[in-house]
């Protein structure tokens, strides 16, 4: 006889979105809707040089109204690039900001938002619900099928005197809207297609074994997953057009609509400790650690792994624990292989010594509350000597 | 830096934080910052509400002590000259009560006075001055305003005004005027009163003087009958004596001090008979017209006097009109108040007979209007006019509490104004004396003391001549001593007044305390005594002006001895 336990308390938060083709064109409506007069455009010079830039401006412009693009971000965007940013849109008296990229963009905006509207440094939002008041207007486009800044609940802003990532969690911090159109993804290079689209995978594998999951958030994370394994690899063979692009775009909303609920886990927070301190890619970082940190979480949920497993082509019929822990693994290596992303953390630059500070940087992470499987620094320690 | 988690309760709450289950999770609202607009706009509402409450008390204060202000108060743009603000006392200082709005000093006052303005209120604008004393504006009525003017800048609404406040100091101009006519007048006044005890100080030793020469001249006459040659040119002295005696006389009609008899006349009555005498002296150009509109014209006066009034004063008038023309006079009554009073300070508060007489003559010339009453003041050719005409009747109705006053416009003519108090006795009819020629005869033992021995002389002939018997004495205390010792032998006394050691009166009483019933006459010629105290004149049976007549003094003396006799 199987126990009845109810169904948890869970919210789900996201925004309003537009997803699919001709997405990025509807911006001026939104402008227009919403009676703004100036806006501060948010992006990176990566996005520039693609092109989206000047696609999002010419809208603006058709709007009939005026903006200022600030584009000086870096990857991982830095706490005085958002107070910069801040700055400017105070200066020009903007009341909107509009964020086109992908993470860093999108996350700078968010900080840009609320420092401008509290009038507080950045770093004293860090933590959970720490957002006195709502930041401005923000719309977002996003250019990478990963990292779904658009639609979550954090920020992640790189504290450059500690080196440490801050992440900034509240469900304020979730944009008014995002206009997800997979066309965005075509200029994409085959290195950051894999990064985001590993990146997206750990997504819905950390919010689909978080303890803050919920059946709606399930949903979301096991789509994902399928999404993502059957696309990821031809989408980069593809040049990031056609249906598995759009596949991979969709597979990322998914995700990103999970984990902005359900949250993240041991990944994350060790990722976020690692490109603080090496400024490495956020995606990468993330791709390397996903198998270790399966085989060390399985056992705490098998259940809900054996699913991902499933969800990731693999048979589990007649199998044992261990045996599926194993294919599990494997299949996200191998994927992970397949991406491109072939090395480990010494590869990058990290050296041993460094690990006893990351893991404690890690472990002092936000991410690290909804791992399924609470961990010591020791455990942590051990997870980055595995991947190195 | 963030801190490991302390254990599983912290890191629950944390959890549920994440899960959007924190007590603060909330999704993107602007609701919070919408309502903290609301309530702000709401009192930043109340707050401008009260401020306009505020403001328009303030405004309306600002309105009621600008308007309440007695001094003019005025604000007006300095480049454009335009008012900006003028409060009720600047528009009724310049008497503009029209419905618009004022709109420079332009449409209030005559251009050069506007001009004059503006200019002085650019350099209170500027600071080069900062008061005006005493102001003459003159207003488009004609009228003038004399203002005291302060001014400074000002800036409303970065634009530059000059604020200025007009003090009007027309009242207490015009009462500095006032006061300064009344001044002259008083100095006349004074004036008059020196000419007027002056001449009548020499006209009191002059009477003496041609009573003697009279006096001895008459009696000489009768002396020299049969010498043709020497009678005549006795009769011109005496003559000469009498043009004399009239100067004197009217010398001392100046100086107010004659004795006159004031009784109730009417004063309708003697212009008409002064009239009919005029209309038969004056050329036929010269035509009079008299309106009586005085109902109450009982007036307690000296025939004379009022008839020498008006006679004076057409004869003036026909002469200034070159004898030809019309003189007006006009009579009515006048309430004399204290606004009058202040104009004509010797007035008293009652009912008045006013008479106007007025002609179309040359007039008289500003210079010399102030000089008309002086005596000997004339602008007559030399031999036809003695001077004397107005002063004459200046003293005349100072005398009867009366005030003339005149006014002249130079080729328009002159009118004089006398006021003259109603008296409330109604007049007699004008009685007759017929004096029986019988009683003039006498024969009687007469005492005469007068201390000027030649007319002492003259008395003593005069007396005598009538058939009366005579003892005189030049000194009042020999004749007190010897009428002590022969009282009985005197019918009456004749004395001089003014004598020294004591005069008439003082002896008429000693006289009296010894014998009771014998009459005095006393001889004055003029006396300061005899008008101070009136009382004394008790112990006197008649008075006789100096110098008399040998017929004058002879019809008294039996008109007195007649009526001791019964």
């Amino acid at each position: 006889m199987i126990e009845y336990s109810p169904i948890p308390l869970r919210k789900f938060v996201a925004p309003e979105f537009l997803f699919g083709s001709g997405a990025i064109s509807m911006l001026s409506r939104y402008i227009k809707n919403l009676g703004v007069k100036k806006i501060l455009l948010v992006t990176d010079l990566g996005i520039v040089k693609a092109g989206w830039v000047s696609v999002v401006e010419k809208q603006i412009k058709d709007s009939g109204i005026s903006h200022v693009l600030f584009s000086g971000i870096s990857p991982n965007p830095r706490d005085d690039e958002v107070m910069i940013g801040s700055e400017i849109y105070q200066k020009e008296s903007c009341d909107m900001i509009v964020a086109v990229g992908g993470g860093s963009p999108m996350d700078c905006a968010k900080g840009i938002g609320i420092v401008c509207i509290n009038k507080k440094h950045i770093s004293e939002f860090e933590g959970v619900d720490k957002i006195p008041l709502p930041g401005p207007p923000l719309v977002c486009i996003p250019t990478t099928s990963g990292t779904s800044a658009d639609i979550s609940q954090f920020s992640i802003i790189l504290d450059s005197v500690r080196k440490v990532k801050m992440a900034i969690v509240s469900k304020i911090l979730v944009p008014d809207a995002a206009l997800i159109d997979p066309i965005t993804l075509s200029t994409m290079d085959a290195k950051l297609t894999a990064e985001t689209g590993m990146d997206a995978l750990v997504h819905a594998f950390e919010a689909y074994v978080s303890n803050a999951s919920s059946p709606i958030t399930d949903l979301n994370a096991l789509r994902a997953v399928e999404l993502i394994r059957n696309n990821l690899v031809q989408m980069i063979k593809s040049g990031g057009k056609g249906e598995h692009a759009d596949n991979m775009m969709l597979g990322s909303l998914l995700a990103g609509l999970a984990f902005s609920n359900a949250s993240l886990g041991i990944v994350h927070a060790m990722a976020h400790a690692l490109g603080g301190f090496l400024d490495l890619s956020h995606g990468e970082c993330n791709a390397i650690l996903l198998e270790h940190a399966v085989n060390y979480n399985y056992e705490s949920i098998p259940g809900k792994y054996n699913d991902l497993a499933k969800a990731m082509g693999i048979d589990i019929n007649g199998m044992t624990y261990t045996q599926i822990k194993n294919a599990l693994t494997e299949s996200i290596a191998e994927l992970r292989y397949k991406s491109g992303i072939r090395h480990g953390f010494s590869e990058l630059g990290l050296k041993k010594e460094e690990i006893p500070l990351l893991a404690e940087n890690a472990l002092s992470d936000a991410c690290i509350v909804t791992n399924p499987r609470e961990a010591a620094k020791s455990d942590i320690e051990e997870l980055y000597a595995a991947a190195f | 830096m963030p801190q490991p988690f302390d254990g599983n309760t912290e890191k629950e709450i944390l959890r549920n934080k994440i899960m959007g289950m924190g007590d603060a999770s909330l999704k993107k609202s602007y609701y919070t910052q919408l309502q903290e607009h609301v309530i702000n706009l709401e009192k930043s509402r109340i707050e401008t509400e009260e401020s306009f409450k505020r403001a328009e008390a303030n405004k309306n204060l600002f309105i009621a002590l600008f308007n309440q202000a007695s001094d003019g108060i005025i604000v007006v743009d300095v480049e454009s000259g335009k008012f900006k603000f003028c409060n009720k006392a600047f528009t009724d200082m310049f008497d503009y009560h029209s419905d618009n709005p004022l709109l420079s000093f332009n449409s209030v006052l005559p251009i050069e006075d506007a001009g004059n303005l503006e200019n002085a209120l650019k350099k209170m604008a500027s600071g080069e001055i900062r008061f005006l004393n005493n102001v003459v504006i003159h207003k488009n009525d004609g009228g003038i305003v004399y203002a005291d003017i302060s001014g400074s800048a000002v800036e409303i609404e970065s634009i530059k005004y000059v604020l200025a406040v007009f003090r009007d100091m027309t009242g207490a101009r015009k009462l500095e005027i006032e006061k300064a006519e009344f001044a002259s007048k008083l100095n006349q006044a004074q004036k008059m009163e020196a000419i007027g005890t002056l001449a009548g100080g020499v006209a009191h030793d002059f009477n003496n003087i041609i009573g003697g020469i009279m006096g001895l001249a008459e009696i000489s006459l009768d002396e020299t009958q049969g010498n043709a040659e020497l009678q005549d040119n006795l009769n011109q002295i005496i003559k000469a004596c009498k043009r004399a005696r009239d100067i004197t006389t009217q010398l001392l009609a100046i100086t107010y001090k004659t004795e006159k008899k004031y009784e109730p006349v009417s004063f309708n009555e003697i212009i008409r008979d002064s009239v009919v005498l005029l209309k038969a002296t004056l050329p036929a150009g010269v035509s009079i017209r008299v309106t009586e509109s005085a109902k109450e014209d009982t007036v307690l006066a000296d025939h004379a006097g009022i008839s020498q009034i008006i006679m004076n004063l057409c004869t003036n008038s026909a002469h200034a009109m070159n004898y030809s023309g019309e003189i007006c006079i006009k009579t009515r009554n006048a309430d004399v108040d204290e606004c009058l009073i202040q104009k004509n300070p010797e007035l008293l508060p009652g009912q008045h007979f006013l008479l106007e007489v007025s002609d179309t003559g040359c007039g008289i010339p500003k210079e010399i209007v102030d000089r008309i009453f002086e005596p000997f003041f004339t602008t007559k050719e030399k031999g036809k006019g003695t001077g004397l005409g107005l002063s004459i009747i200046h003293g005349i109705v100072k005398n009867h509490g009366g005030v003339i006053s005149v006014y002249s416009e130079e080729g328009l003519g002159t009118t004089f104004r006398i006021f003259f108090p109603i008296s409330q006795q109604h007049h007699k009819m004008s009685e007759t004396e017929n004096l029986s020629e019988t009683l003039i005869a006498a024969d009687a033992d007469i005492l005469l003391v007068d201390d000027e021995e030649v007319l002492v002389k003259v008395g003593e002939k005069i007396l005598e001549k009538m058939g009366n018997r005579v003892v005189s004495f030049t000194s009042p205390l020999e004749a007190l001593a010897y009428f002590e010792n022969n009282c009985n032998t005197f019918d009456a006394v004749v004395t001089d007044m003014a004598m020294p050691k004591m005069n008439g009166l003082q002896l008429a009483k000693k006289i009296h305390d010894i014998r009771k019933e014998i009459p005095v006459i006393l001889c004055s010629g003029y006396s300061d005594e005899l008008m101070k105290d009136k009382t004394d004149m008790k112990d006197i049976a008649r008075l006789i002006m100096k110098p008399f007549s040998a017929a004058e003094m002879t019809r008294i003396l039996a008109e007195v001895l007649h009526s001791a006799n019964q």
